[in-house]
């Protein structure tokens, strides 16, 4: 008893025990369990995402710059074609333009010179009419040359065809023509800067070869012809071009020659200002950044040599456009991982709290099993210390009970002294209502261990024979001298196996009650016990004067008497049926009451007989 | 005969003396455990009439004592109990040593009649 007790105390004030609850139903009401599954899960998605995001960051970096990498590449060769095309057109013109410079009757000195007017703006049209039709024949060449013409040395017009065209020049002399300075200075083939046509029509450049004499190397005059640089936008515009991309051919005066935007109509004359001297790298196509009105472009170029200058060509492209693909990809790439973490980080979100719950639910699950523990363990200890309980206040009940009857015996049988007939009646009474109240005690102690199922049964095989035997030596004289005749009537040589001590309670007890019930004299209680298949099939019968129907149903009820008057008139406590009931059903038998109210009751059991392999267990 | 009576409880030691007396035995009367053991050391009885249920020193302690000092076959024990012990208890008491164990209360008679069987026939 000590010893539980000091469990008991552990338990309750064990301050670890109750801390833990306190703890948790603190967490309880907090937002989130920083445990370690929920820091592990947020670790792992957040990695996850940093991978995924990061493999995809390197992955569009790549090919981003693989993109731009190409973009620039057919930039590149996009300058390329477009250089190599001029280029190619220029030295074919000037190869013919040569050529023809190098013919007969081209090189003939201007003979007719002195005929130049400045009413015709050269020599009448059917003057030389040798030069004229060569450079008449040119025109067919396609070689977009708006006019061809040959001037003196000193600059004067000799003529000019178409000669429609030579009458409207605006002068004769076009010494101050850039064609003119440099074809005078270099001696050779010159070509100019990008102007005005005389006509005012067109951007030409003009071709200028000097012409000498054969003999003794005196110039006679120049042979120029003006290329139409319209022709040569056109054929640029229909180029394939980007968004917003456009070529230009700079000359060595930073004079736009030719711009893919321009209309033919527009005839002015545009400076390129930008500088793109330190990022000429000689003869390869450069591809630079640099910002225009504000914009960054990207601007391709390449110098070319034309005559004794460079020229440069390029196409410029604003870099969003240029790039525009690339900056798509990005773009897209971004919008990816902007999805996979909002993705990632609402499941994280909706996990982390299906987690938080589900730990939120696991805490209170495990705190109310330690409660229930808790709870448990002191019904438990409540349990046994009723039992503890009831099992000291019987003890303690019986204790008395041995002085009492002890003194009660010594003084019937005058082993204390002679006793007069009216004090052994007084010794005879203590000793009934003793006995009486030893029966009570022993009667609740039964009651308890059958509810607590308590009661220990000790099985063994029984003789019936021997079993009856001992219920005749016990009643059979005692009650014959009552007046009642005890008979039993049994097959011989059944076993059963059962509890001995309780079936013999069970016996003592419907007896007990048929011999309070029958008549003085005339009463008969007879017990018949036959087999039938494999069961023991008994009856206790008596002719006492029964039970009527209405009072039987709760007989084997605890405390149930037929009569209160015939409690207090025949004693018992109404316990021993329920007993009886309850020992039976524990034993594995059965027993029922039958009564016609009137010429007795009979009591009917029965039992299993067991076969001989389960006798031995 | 002479009887050794050992229990706890006065009221039960002295009824029983003076029945076991009247009805001419010798009688030796211990209130506790260890008082049992010392008189058993000095005398020589037919049968200890053993309470089981005694304070501090249980008349189980008792027979395991005897038992660890190889004495138990000397005496002829009889235990009683008010309780109902389990039959295990019982039959490990037995084993230890232990003749009988019988039920309180207990009628005088009956009682006598069963401990003239350990009668020692001098």
């Amino acid at each position: 008893m000590s010893v539980l007790k000091a469990k008991k105390d552990v338990k309750t004030t064990d301050p670890k025990y109750n801390q833990y609850i306190i703890f948790s139903s603190n967490s309880c009401n907090c937002g989130l369990y920083l445990n370690r599954e929920i820091a592990l899960t947020i670790i792992i998605l957040v990695s996850t995402t940093a991978l995924i995001v990061g493999l995809l960051y390197i992955y569009t970096s790549n090919e981003i710059q693989r993109m731009n990498d190409e973009i620039a590449k057919t930039k590149i060769n996009e300058v390329q074609a477009l250089s190599s095309r001029f280029a190619l057109r220029l030295q074919y013109v000037t190869g013919l333009m040569e050529l023809v410079s190098q013919t007969f009757p081209v090189t003939k000195p201007p003979i007719y010179s002195n005929l130049i007017s400045d009413h015709l703006k050269g020599i009448p049209q059917d003057t030389d009419t040798e030069k004229r039709e060569i450079v008449r024949n040119m025109f067919d060449k396609k070689l977009d040359l708006e006019y061809i013409f040959y001037t003196m040395p000193n600059g004067d017009i000799y003529f000019l065809e178409p000669f429609s065209s030579q009458v409207k020049l605006s002068q004769l002399n076009f010494a101050f023509r850039d064609w003119y300075l440099g074809a005078m200075s270099t001696g050779s083939t010159y070509v100019s800067e990008v102007y005005v046509s005389a006509n005012e029509k067109h951007n030409v450049i003009a071709i200028a070869v000097p012409i000498y004499n054969n003999v003794n190397q005196t110039l006679n005059g120049i042979f120029v012809g003006a290329l139409d640089l319209g022709a040569v936008q056109r054929s640029l515009s229909q180029i394939d071009r980007g968004q917003n991309e456009y070529f230009l051919i700079v000359d060595h005066n930073n004079n736009i020659v030719v711009d893919s935007r321009k209309s033919e109509s527009d005839i002015e004359i545009k400076k390129f200002t930008l500088d793109l001297s330190e990022h000429s790298q000689g003869n390869k196509v450069n591809i630079i950044t640099k910002a225009i009105d504000g914009q960054d472009n990207l601007i391709a170029f390449k110098t070319i040599s034309v005559g004794i200058h460079e020229w440069t060509v390029m196409s410029i492209q604003p870099h969003g456009d240029a790039f525009v693909s690339s900056a798509a990809l990005r773009n897209e790439t971004l919008g990816i991982m902007i999805t996979i973490v909002i993705i990632t980080s609402t499941s994280g979100f909706f996990m982390i709290r299906k987690i938080n719950t589900n730990l939120r639910l696991s805490n209170r699950l495990k705190q109310n099993n330690s409660e229930l523990e808790l709870k448990t363990e002191q019904i438990k200890q409540i349990d046994i210390q009723k039992d503890e309980f009831s099992a000291m206040v019987t003890h303690e009940l019986k204790t008395p009970l041995m002085p009492i009857l002890w003194n009660c015996n010594l003084l019937k049988k005058g082993m204390a002294g002679d006793l007069n007939a009216e004090q052994i009646e007084s010794i005879l009474s203590v000793e009934k209502n003793t006995k009486q109240l030893e029966s009570l005690i022993n009667d609740i102690m039964d009651v308890r261990k059958l509810e607590l199922d308590k009661m220990r049964f000790n099985l063994e095989s029984i003789s019936i024979d021997e079993f009856f035997s001992n219920l005749d030596s016990t009643y059979k004289n005692v009650l014959a001298d009552k007046g009642v005749s005890f008979k039993t009537r049994y097959q011989s040589g059944i076993i059963i196996y059962t509890d001995k001590t309780r079936l013999r309670q069970v016996f003592d007890n419907v007896i007990g009650n048929s011999i309070k019930f029958v008549p003085q004299g005339t009463g008969i209680i007879e017990i018949v016990a036959v087999k039938k298949e494999n069961e023991l099939v008994i009856s206790i019968k008596d002719n006492g004067q029964g039970i009527p129907l209405e009072k039987q149903k709760g007989l084997f009820q605890k405390f149930y008497q037929v009569d209160t008057s015939e409690r207090r008139k025949t004693g018992g406590t109404g316990l021993g049926l329920a007993i009886s009931k309850k020992i039976m059903d524990k034993l594995g038998g059965t027993i029922r009451l039958e009564s016609d109210g009137k010429t007795g009751t009979t009591i009917h059991l029965t039992l299993q007989i067991v076969n001989q392999s389960v006798k031995n267990k | 005969m002479n009887l050794l009576l050992v229990d706890d409880n006065k009221e039960i030691t002295k009824i029983m003396a003076k029945y076991f007396i009247k009805k001419g035995h010798l009688c030796t009367v211990a209130n506790d455990g260890h008082n049992a053991l010392e008189i058993l050391q000095g005398q020589k009885f037919d049968v200890m009439l053993l309470d089981l249920a005694m304070p501090e020193f249980s008349g189980r302690d008792v027979v395991m004592h005897l038992k660890n000092n190889g004495k138990i076959s000397d005496y002829n024990i009889v235990c009683l109990t008010a309780s109902s012990p389990s039959s295990e208890y019982e039959d490990e008491l037995k084993l230890m040593g232990v003749k009988a164990i019988l039920k309180k209360p207990i009628d005088p008679d009956a009682l006598l009649d069963f401990l003239n069987q350990f009668q020692i026939k001098s």
